[in-house]
């Protein structure tokens, strides 16, 4: 398999042989899958609108240095014969050059539970700031769990912070400490 | 086509992601039964996340950070993967005369990855006041370990990706693309890896850690600023830590590589 890499060094033109486009999206769970992966044992999911206001909102981000991004912030009651297990948070975050949708499951005493990537999309240049590059991405959710894409490729070298993410989880949390205090 | 399209629906993929070690880590598993699919993804993310708890920096009580906030010949008990790791690094150390390397700056000029004592079985002592940061090599480690997790978990095949460190293995290969140090929108088919890792470090980077203790004795002249290195080995915390031998070295031939069983691609930022 790898006979062709014993040349130890050659130039880019020498493998030059699939050129991809310049964005490149991975769609990994839906919001359903992940709702069932994260608490299986869950007999609904609920819509939750907190209700927060500007105030508050400001606070959290002001204090977990933190903002979102998402187009639609989503958060979910998960409950089994109508007693809470959990939350699970829908969010949305940009980084350098990449949008990245992704769901924390936190269980009713306020643990994180799991973290997981929905939806990563990325490109070179201004366009992931761009509405009218993010709206190609609405609504593109496969009904079936599970993503088959062989034609997706592993990027080596692409080296991308989750550093977005994990503030935005920080965010998350304080959000449902503040949740969990009004629901007392 | 026809037959390829039947093919993918006997054995789904089943693709998911976690952000792990400051990274975006990626878990694909291909098998008839998607509850032992995802069970198998499971226990990768939580191989994944032990190492991220053992060897991040910025977790206060990480083996690492206590590694670094320890007094000099004070000595730290270390658990079996940061162990397993040091003992990888101290090796590459030692074979690379000392190009692989570590140990970051903390206060003294001269202190490198020698100072830090491997005294016994899972524990380390400073010599001298440093800093680790195992940062590439554990990638490394960490996505052989998920590897090994997958493997372990009965799955057909599988391919671990933290944040461009790739490692695959079983019957069906997993493409790998690299990008165009000149055209980074693009990317080229570097290989269809099966039972083989890969990492790639661009130069960039690598001068980063030329900040550290052997800066004057490195000679740069070989790659230009943009180039990226591919290694490929067979195990991914080798391919990590070869791209910095092959970057520091400025040769795509270091002796080490054959020694690991890699070989290297340099992908030029410049046309010939």
């Amino acid at each position: 398999m790898i006979n062709r890499f014993l040349i130890a060094s050659f130039p880019v033109a020498g493998i030059a042989i699939a050129a991809a486009s310049n964005a490149f999206a991975v769609e990994y769970l839906t919001v359903e899958a992940a709702q069932r992966l994260m608490f299986p044992s869950a007999s609904s999911y609920v819509l939750e609108r907190p209700g927060f206001t500007p105030e508050q909102m400001r606070a959290i981000d002001a204090s977990t240095h933190a903002s979102s991004q998402a187009r639609q912030f989503l958060i979910f009651r998960a409950e089994a014969d109508q007693a809470l297990l959990g939350r699970i948070y829908v969010d949305e975050v940009i980084g350098k050059s990449e949008l990245i949708t992704y769901a924390v499951a936190i269980a009713a005493d306020g643990a994180v539970k799991q973290v997981e990537i929905l939806a990563y999309r990325e490109s070179h240049g201004y366009e992931v700031r761009d509405p009218r590059w993010r709206a190609q991405f609405t609504g593109k959710r496969a009904s079936s769990p599970v993503v088959v894409g062989d034609d997706i490729a592993n990027i080596s070298g692409a080296t991308l912070s989750s550093r977005h993410v994990t503030d935005g989880v920080r965010r998350i949390l304080a959000l449902d400490a503040l949740i969990r205090r009004g629901s007392k | 086509m026809m037959r390829i399209a039947i093919h993918h629906a006997r054995r789904p993929l089943l693709r998911r992601a976690q952000p792990w070690l400051g990274t975006r880590v990626e878990i694909s598993v291909r098998h008839r039964d998607l509850a032992i699919a995802n069970r198998a993804i499971d226990t990768g993310f939580a191989a994944i996340a032990h190492i991220h708890r053992s060897m991040s920096p910025q977790l206060a009580g990480s083996d690492v950070a206590r590694i670094n906030r320890a007094a000099v010949n004070e000595p730290v008990r270390v658990c079996r993967s940061t162990w397993q790791v040091l003992l990888i690094a101290s090796g590459l150390h030692r074979r690379s005369d000392g190009l692989f390397d570590c140990a970051v700056f903390a206060g003294h000029a001269k202190a490198s990855q020698r100072d830090l004592d491997l005294t016994r079985r899972h524990e380390v002592v400073k010599r001298r006041p440093l800093a680790i940061d195992l940062g590439g090599i554990a990638k490394g480690y960490a996505v052989d370990a998920a590897l090994d997790a997958l493997r372990d978990a009965g799955v057909t095949s599988g391919c671990v990706n933290a944040g461009g460190d790739i490692a695959a293995f079983g019957d069906e290969p997993f493409p790998v693309d690299v990008r165009d140090p000149l055209e980074p929108s693009v990317c080229h088919r570097l290989v269809e890896l099966r039972n083989f890792a890969v990492a790639t470090s661009s130069i960039e980077e690598s001068n980063a850690l030329l900040a550290g203790p052997h800066a004057h004795e490195v000679e740069r002249e070989a790659f230009d600023q943009g180039a990226s290195i591919c290694v490929l080995a067979p195990r991914c915390v080798f391919a990590d830590a070869l791209t910095k031998v092959v970057a520091l070295s400025g040769t795509a031939t270091h002796p080490l590589l054959a020694r690991c069983g890699a070989s290297a691609i340099v992908l030029h930022s410049r046309r010939a």
